[in-house]
């Protein structure tokens, strides 16, 4: 009867039961239960030996010390945070680990730590057989590459769906070609980092990626990005990405009208948004500036936003500019402002240009949850928590607020905790140096 | 009238953005109502029964942490939450679930039950799973009885419980580190179940790692 199979489908009585040797997964039915329900007495008891009647099966006994006693889905689940190398070193250890401690290796980095002198193509290959689920390979500073390692993963990586390029020359365009050719139709993430100015690359790569119709997340900070933000934008070919959410990408004056595109196409589907403000080669003018601000707030999916800027773009224009976001996206959930070095600009957000943007996000971000700052060398601001706490009262759903440094370094709102927590926010903080 | 472009986006942008959405509060409330529930839902205290017969106390959103105890509790349609203290303690049928490995384990989900919500818009799992094990897990999960050990891993496993399983995997993760396959199967009691020769070709195929150290 189709209530018991709503209850059912609602409320999955699934019991893992995990035997000595074997594993097994014993989950009532719904005639089961409906037995029960049928008898009129519905207790625990009722429906704990129905189970167990159904899971009893093999015993085998090893002694408790032993990991020999938990099963194989248990036993790759444990393995599961074991680096690359350590599962290599394991596999010998028993027929069980052998079985299991492959099965959750799901990314690969090709890089001269691995690739070094000491792996042969054939031991690569053999490393490829091995672990056959990996998702995501990223290629990093390792220009040795040769078309054998190229075809080994282009022959077994059957899962491959995410592919990550740093500066590596060693991909040139024949490679890139072939390995496109292979993936594209199950590429879901691409991401190109710092590929040098005069690399050729990028345009391989925007060749191809027309082809990648599943592509949810694109990334790119190349110096010359034109051609592959041209491809999202339209310019040079109509495919609309239906399934793109994620954008990385670079923005200089010359963007300005593309971005209008972009926005037209994508402002009811991207979610996470990771801008670049090139002021590296020219004056950047404020009127792109503008553009790119009122573009960012007519994205309506957004919930993540990332901008990298210098600190004189910040305090001028985005400080100012960045009301409209908050008051447009009010689906923003995470907001993290990326201060860089240019020339002899300042090293750090300055305190003046810090509070101002708390007061914007705290007056115009109601829904933001985490909000992150980051400048190179960062300046610790000194102030309790209680006067932190009053510049985002308006902030209630605010569970983070980080300052960090370059590479990570957690830096700040200088407080003699590294974290505190007040109204279930987690300050990340750090002393200072 | 002033020509900036500046002024004009902004002209622009307050005709054409929806008006400030009142989401944020919504957001808020329901956030706290669920967060006040889950308070007043642990000091409900319930009885769960072990194998060997212990009985132990636990906090109701701490013990529904187990996915198992929650899906039984559901099975039960009790609508009344508070006359689930009065029933009789919920038997833990697997040989795991031993006296200490519940004591250990009704600890944990205590110590956890107000972790802050796993948000599925950012990568919030991927994000945990690269962390370090926090200073408390860390002296909670370093039992020098290694049987102990196990039935506290085998008996989260078998009450479903995802945060505590993953402790004790990054804690046998963290031993294994580095160490070669006969160091691992002395201190974790495997049995080789290889022959010589087996075990030779597997070393002969993984060869380069050695080479790397």
């Amino acid at each position: 009867d189709s209530y018991c199979v709503n209850t059912y489908a609602k409320h999955p009585f699934r019991v893992c039961h995990h035997n000595r040797h074997h594993h097994s997964t014993g989950s009532l039915s719904v005639t089961t239960i409906d037995t029960i329900r049928s008898t009129g007495s519905l207790s625990i008891h009722a429906i704990v030996s129905v189970w167990i009647k159904s899971s009893m099966d093999c015993k085998k006994v090893y002694p408790k010390d032993s990991l020999d006693r938990l099963g194989d889905d248990l036993c790759q689940h444990l393995l599961s945070f074991l680096s690359l190398e350590d599962r290599f070193r394991c596999e010998c250890v028993s027929k069980q680990w052998q079985r299991v401690v492959y099965e959750t290796q799901t990314e690969l980095t090709i890089d001269p730590q691995l690739m070094g002198s000491t792996i042969s193509e054939e031991s690569f290959e053999t490393l490829l057989q091995k672990c056959e689920n990996i998702t995501r390979i990223e290629f990093l500073c390792f220009n040795d590459l040769n078309d054998t390692i190229i075809d080994s993963i282009a022959k077994h990586c059957h899962h491959l769906n995410a592919i990550y390029i740093e500066n590596n020359f060693g991909l040139n365009d024949s490679r890139i070609e072939r390995l496109f050719k292979r993936f594209a139709k199950q590429l879901k993430s691409i991401e190109c980092q710092d590929m040098g100015p005069n690399s050729g690359d990028h345009n391989c790569i925007a060749d191809n990626i027309k082809f990648c119709t599943h592509l949810t997340r694109l990334g790119n900070s190349f110096y010359n990005n034109m051609r592959l933000y041209r491809v999202v934008t339209g310019d040079e070919t109509d495919v609309l990405f239906k399934r793109l959410t994620s954008f990385q990408f670079t923005y200089s004056n010359e963007d300005v009208k593309c971005f209008d595109v972009f926005v037209n196409r994508y402002q009811n589907q991207m979610k996470s948004m990771d801008v670049f403000i090139d002021e590296t080669s020219e004056d950047l003018l404020q009127k792109s500036v503008d553009i790119l601000m009122s573009g960012l707030s007519r994205m309506r999916a957004l919930i993540d936003l990332k901008i990298h800027c210098s600190e004189k773009t910040l305090s001028d224009i985005i400080a100012d500019q960045l009301r409209h976001i908050g008051a447009n996206c009010g689906q923003l959930r995470r907001l993290s402002i990326d201060v860089y070095m240019r020339g002899h600009d300042s090293r750090h957000i300055s305190d003046q240009t810090l509070w101002r943007l708390m007061q914007t996000i705290n007056d115009n971000f109601h829904g933001l949850r985490r909000l992150r700052f980051s400048d190179p060398i960062p300046k610790p601001l000194t102030i309790n928590v209680n006067d932190l706490m009053q510049t985002i009262d308006k902030l209630k759903l605010m569970v983070c607020l980080e300052r960090v440094g370059d590479r990570n370094r957690l830096i700040g709102f200088s407080c003699s905790n590294q974290y505190v927590i007040t109204r279930n926010i987690t300050f990340k903080l750090m002393m200072f140096y | 009238m002033n020509g900036e472009y500046s002024l004009d986006t902004t002209e622009g942008m307050a005709a054409s953005g929806d008006p400030p959405t009142n989401n944020a509060v919504d957001d808020y409330d329901a956030e706290e109502a669920l967060e006040r529930q889950r308070e007043e839902e642990n000091k409900i205290k319930i009885k769960l029964k072990s194998f060997e017969g212990g009985v132990y106390e636990c906090g109701l959103t701490a013990a529904k942490m187990s996915v198992m105890v929650a899906n039984m509790l559901d099975a039960l349609q009790e609508t009344d939450l508070t006359k689930i203290a009065t029933r009789e303690p919920i038997p833990l049928q697997n040989d795991a679930v031993t006296n200490k490995a519940l004591e250990k384990i009704v600890e944990w989900v205590d110590h956890h039950w107000d972790d802050p919500p796993i948000d599925p818009d950012f990568d919030d799992e991927k994000e945990r799973r690269n962390e370090e094990l926090s200073h408390w897990d860390k002296q909670f999960i370093d039992i020098a009885d290694q049987g102990e050990l196990f039935d506290i891993i085998a008996a989260a496993n078998f009450m479903d419980i995802k945060g505590l399983v993953e402790v004790g995997a990054k804690h046998i993760c963290n031993k294994i580190k580095g160490k070669s396959c006969t160091e691992v199967r002395e201190m974790l009691k495997i049995h080789n179940d290889f022959t010589p020769e087996e075990e030779a070709a597997i070393h002969k195929e993984n060869e380069w790692i050695y080479a790397k150290d």
